[in-house]
């Protein structure tokens, strides 16, 4: 019996959130509509923040420096140019591609382009070490110095411009994307708690009349949580759309804008937002509606 | 029963509205609560409601200490306590039916029998044709009659009445009364606030007159004031 009455009562409280939602339809709407830009504004934030992340992530990742291998060069004394270059302090990685694995790399990634070597028969690709840079500081004396070796070395390829410029903007990019995040995400949390404590407000007469005639805490609350996490979830659900939308529409646009850069729109990290997004709308709407009435239950 | 022990309560500076209060109400006694505005009439209910605390004294309510009482307990007293207010208190977004039911979901009783307990309640208050109408729809007399439709609903063996008539004119204050008298034969606690002598002084019954938040007369059969 009890179980009845506690169902009736979830039944009611459901009921009742919903009533509310479209008996005060232009609070509801002003609500959702002000969630979803909220969301919007900070996930769009979060979205082209990971995408800078990982544009610089993968030129800090990429290789600094190629110096290609004479094809006459004895392996023995390439060997140790691969070890000599390890050594020095300011080098993170060495990496030493044959002539194999660069006509393999080839086929891999421009595989429309595979049939060319088919017809050639012969690899023309030049073996190399790539090289890795800690210190982006180095690379240019390094490159020097391979080039002294022309018995070994045949080409030394550069990327000094754009790899020490992105490595100095990467360090103030993660620190001001950080403070951004933190700041526009409590401004977010501020603003939404707000519309809600209004809509709350507007209705205070009605809490204190449920109190007086003996409804629990609870018995007022639920509606208004219920009524707080569906609004957050559309609100949020809106900015998902928008953000998943936009980000397709834009995505590609954007990489073929930029194709020199090894920027990744990715939709693995859209969708993740996504849910995060309503995680969050669902989460700020209802205990965002608990805090706004815990103030006039108390009273 | 109701019993008030020694009960103050001040709202800080000046003259308490209530000083060292003590009286006993038994169950199915008829009481009226008199004096003027600002005697500690509408005090005395909010404390006995626990809308209020009192500054110092004891208040218990069917035995239980009521100013001991958790946050938490505050509702079950109030479920014992049917109030009837002076403005009312209606929701005004929901019908009259609603707002009759609406009392019986707080109780959780709101079964199967809850629509014909919601009717029965609206018959005795004589609003069966307004069922579906909302409290602004309705005249003051109505929608007083619907709050003492919502308090009946849920049987509470006290029912307590804040200037019931403050707001009527006299025939339907009248109405109004005869109501709270048949509530009373059915065996429930009345305790009414209010200044209306003329009502008083007819109806004959137990009368406790406060002055300046003292008690200066407490007799049955009595009249306002002499």
């Amino acid at each position: 019996m009890a179980t009845v009455a506690r169902l009736r009562t979830i039944r009611y409280i459901i009921g009742a959130a919903f009533g509310s939602m479209w008996r005060n339809l232009i609070t509801t709407i002003a609500a959702i509509t002000t969630i979803a830009i909220m969301l919007i504004v900070f996930s769009t934030f979060l979205a082209v923040n990971d995408t800078l992340d990982r544009m610089i992530d993968a030129l800090g990742r990429r290789t600094n420096l190629v110096a290609y291998i004479q094809d006459a060069a004895p392996p023995s004394e390439v060997t140790a140019l691969v070890q000599d270059v390890s050594s020095r302090p300011d080098v993170a990685e060495v990496v030493f591609v044959s002539r194999e694995q660069a006509a393999a790399e080839f086929r891999n990634t421009l595989s429309e382009l595979a049939e060319i070597l088919d017809v050639i028969e012969t690899n023309p690709f030049p073996a190399s070490v790539e090289v890795r840079m800690s210190d982006p500081e180095g690379l240019l004396p390094l490159a020097d110095e391979l080039r002294l070796q022309p018995a070994l070395v045949e080409q030394v390829l550069v990327r000094a411009d754009v790899v020490g410029r992105l490595l100095r903007v990467s360090r103030l990019a993660r620190l001001g994307g950080g403070i951004l995040i933190i700041s526009l995400g409590a401004v977010t949390l501020f603003v939404i708690f707000n519309t809600i404590r209004l809509a709350v407000f507007s209705r205070r007469e009605e809490i204190e009349i449920m109190k007086l005639i003996g409804a629990t805490d609870w018995f007022v609350r639920g509606p208004f949580m219920v009524e707080g996490a569906v609004i957050g979830f559309i609100g949020a659900g809106l900015s998902s759309i928008a953000v998943i939308v936009g980000f397709a529409r834009v995505g590609p646009t954007l990489e073929s804008l930029v194709s020199f850069l090894p920027i990744q729109t990715q939709a693995g990290f859209v969708t993740n937002l996504a849910l995060f997004t309503l995680f969050v709308g669902v989460l700020i709407g209802s205990v965002g509606s608990y805090f706004s009435v815990r103030r006039y239950l108390e009273t | 029963m109701i019993i008030v022990q020694d009960v103050v309560k001040s709202y800080g500076h000046g003259s308490p509205a209530l000083d060292h209060i003590s009286l006993q109400i038994n169950d199915r006694d008829f009481v009226f609560l008199v004096g003027t505005s600002g005697a500690g009439k509408t005090t005395l209910i909010r404390l006995i409601n626990k809308d209020e605390e009192p500054t110092s004294g004891s208040i218990f309510v069917d035995g239980v200490n009521i100013t001991r009482l958790k946050r938490n307990e505050i509702p079950a007293l109030r479920r014992k306590i049917g109030v009837i207010f002076q403005d009312f208190k209606l929701l005004p977004h929901a019908t009259v039916a609603e707002n009759v039911e609406f009392a019986l979901r707080i109780v959780g009783e709101h079964d199967h029998n809850g629509r014909r307990r919601v009717e029965e309640a609206l018959e005795t208050v004589g609003l069966s044709p307004q069922a579906d109408r909302h409290p602004y729809q309705l005249s003051g007399g109505e929608q007083q009659r619907v709050a003492i439709a919502r308090c009946l609903v849920t049987r509470p063996p006290i029912v307590i009445a804040d200037e019931p008539t403050g707001n009527l004119d006299p025939d339907t204050g009248w109405e109004t009364m005869n109501l709270l008298v048949r509530i009373n034969a059915n065996g429930t606690t009345v305790l009414i606030a209010t200044h209306n002598r003329e009502l008083v002084n007819t109806m004959r019954r137990r009368v406790i007159s406060l002055d300046a938040g003292r008690i200066v007369r407490d007799e049955i059969g009595g009249g306002y004031s002499g």
